[in-house]
């Protein structure tokens, strides 16, 4: 295997929100197989930039593949090709050489363009503000087996807690629904004591939000689970959903959006 | 009373409408293959079913069913497909691919479920047309080829022998099967039911259901074809 390789690009291009965009090609030779996906994006912006062009805009922070940042869509696949990671992780080793790479950014209503790869996630923020958090305030951190929580539980709490929140699974999604993201947040708290006495509320607000945003509905396809770099099960959303319909149809909590809840 | 329009006008709301009138479709379907089994017989196990059915009082609960599970089915469902259409934004993607490596027939059913279902439409139209709006000619024997009053089996038998009424009808008991190997499991999703012992068991049965439903139905014009 020779340690460089040739890739042609074709990457979305959109100047703002408001602005139109259209993909534009991009030849990248020499492209050293140990670089990972972003590094290489890396080497052609510093030419774009020496040409005195625009560089690609994508998002990225901690490159470990663990912050949620980064993520577009490759040739149709959210983060790429590779399974369980994040665009970040991805190594231009995957890549054979005069391989041809569609770059687009992830795409749905919920989450507008900002720039060029770079979308809105303000939705996810949203979803998490309208109760995914506990609304009781706890003062300071207790010790760590103040409250037991069963091996079981607390497996698979964080299990729903590894959801990096980086919208791969509305990307994915053929009907661009964040049903994976808000059900792993609101399973996260539903399997933990601390999360019980807000539980109904909690997912009643979070679903209802999800909708108020903009995002589709669940139709089982799964691409979402497929796509998730952290492997969240789409378990979860059945999960979620049989709190819903309790919250809405049997419980008398969580009925109506302005239900008292904390914060 | 308006917490239940919410509920059920939301997302996970129409789903579980769509799902629990699915499943009772899919009851409806089951008794239709048992009795149209009755075919194959030779003897007149086929008259004799037609007419008890008709009779009875099996036929006004099925119709009344009918009206109100397919309108509500269809009507939850192209709801919900409107609003996931419009999530996507008016940019979609330029290459479509999947991640999945579940088999491929279960990725292609979930993703075309509703597609088939529209076409089913089509054929659910023009089959309660020709058996159930017209079924008092047929008994009586002026319509469809039956020999004589309560032949109803060879009024069946010669429509479904025409080879583009027995390949429409082939074709849409294909879609039919095709139709619940993603909806019967999904189905179950939409209630919100999981669990790791039971889950696998429903999918497996949904699936073979499906499969039984879909060939069952299809038996019948493919055997009316090849006699």
């Amino acid at each position: 295997m020779s340690d460089t390789i040739n890739v042609t690009l074709e990457v979305w291009r959109q100047p703002g929100a408001k602005a139109q965009g259209r993909f534009e090609r991009y030849e990248m030779n020499g492209v050293s197989t140990h670089a990972s996906f972003l590094e290489m994006l890396d080497g052609l912006n510093e030419k774009l930039i020496n040409e005195g062009k625009e560089p690609i805009a994508f998002e990225h922070d901690c490159r470990e593949g663990i912050c949620g940042s980064c993520g577009f869509v490759i040739n149709g696949q959210a983060h790429g090709p590779d399974r369980g990671t994040t665009v970040c992780q991805l190594h231009m080793r995957r890549f054979k050489s005069g391989t041809h790479l569609v770059l687009e950014p992830w795409r749905a209503k919920a989450f507008p363009v900002v720039r060029d790869l770079m979308v809105d996630r303000t939705s996810f923020d949203k979803i998490q503000a309208a109760g995914g958090y506990n609304g009781v305030n706890v003062g300071n951190a207790p010790d760590a087996n103040a409250i037991l929580v069963g091996k079981e539980a607390a497996g698979e709490a964080f299990d729903a807690a590894a959801c990096i929140g980086c919208g791969a699974c509305v990307a994915a999604c053929k009907n661009a629904s964040a049903m994976l993201f808000t059900s792993a947040k609101v399973g996260h708290f539903a399997m933990l004591p601390q999360g019980q006495p807000e539980r109904y509320r909690r997912v009643a607000r979070m679903f209802d939000e999800m909708e108020a945003q903009g995002f589709g509905a669940c139709s089982w396809t799964q691409e979402c689970e497929a796509a998730c770099p952290k492997g969240i099960s789409v378990k979860w959303i059945s999960r979620g959903k049989r709190d819903y319909l309790k919250a809405k149809l049997v419980k008398d909590s969580g009925q109506s959006s302005d239900d008292g809840f904390a914060g | 009373m308006s917490w239940l329009v919410k509920t059920f006008t939301s997302h996970t709301g129409r789903k579980l409408l769509a799902g629990i009138t699915g499943l009772g479709l899919v009851l409806f379907l089951v008794m239709h293959l048992i009795g149209n089994l009755q075919l194959f017989s030779s003897s007149s196990a086929f008259n004799e079913y037609a007419h008890s059915l008709h009779s009875g009082f099996l036929i006004v609960l099925a119709d009344v069913g009918l009206l109100i599970a397919f309108p509500l089915h269809i009507g939850m469902v192209v709801w919900l497909a409107i609003d996931n259409k419009k999530a996507r934004g008016a940019q979609g993607y330029k290459v479509a691919n999947t991640k999945q490596k579940r088999n491929l027939a279960a990725v292609l059913a979930s993703k075309s479920t509703l597609y088939g279902g529209l076409v089913l439409l089509f054929f659910v139209a023009i089959h309660v047309w020709h058996f159930r709006l017209q079924h008092e000619s047929i008994a009586n024997g002026t319509f469809g080829g039956g020999v004589g009053p309560g032949d109803l089996k060879s009024a069946v038998i010669a429509t479904l022998s025409k080879p583009h009424w027995g390949a429409l009808y082939a074709i849409g008991s294909l879609l039919t099967g095709w139709h619940l190997f993603h909806g019967i499991q999904a189905a179950f999703r939409s209630f919100g039911a999981y669990h790791p012992r039971y889950t696998p068991i429903i999918v497996k049965g949904g699936g073979a259901l499906a499969t039984i439903i879909g060939l069952g139905f299809t038996s019948m014009p493919i055997w009316v074809l090849l006699r």
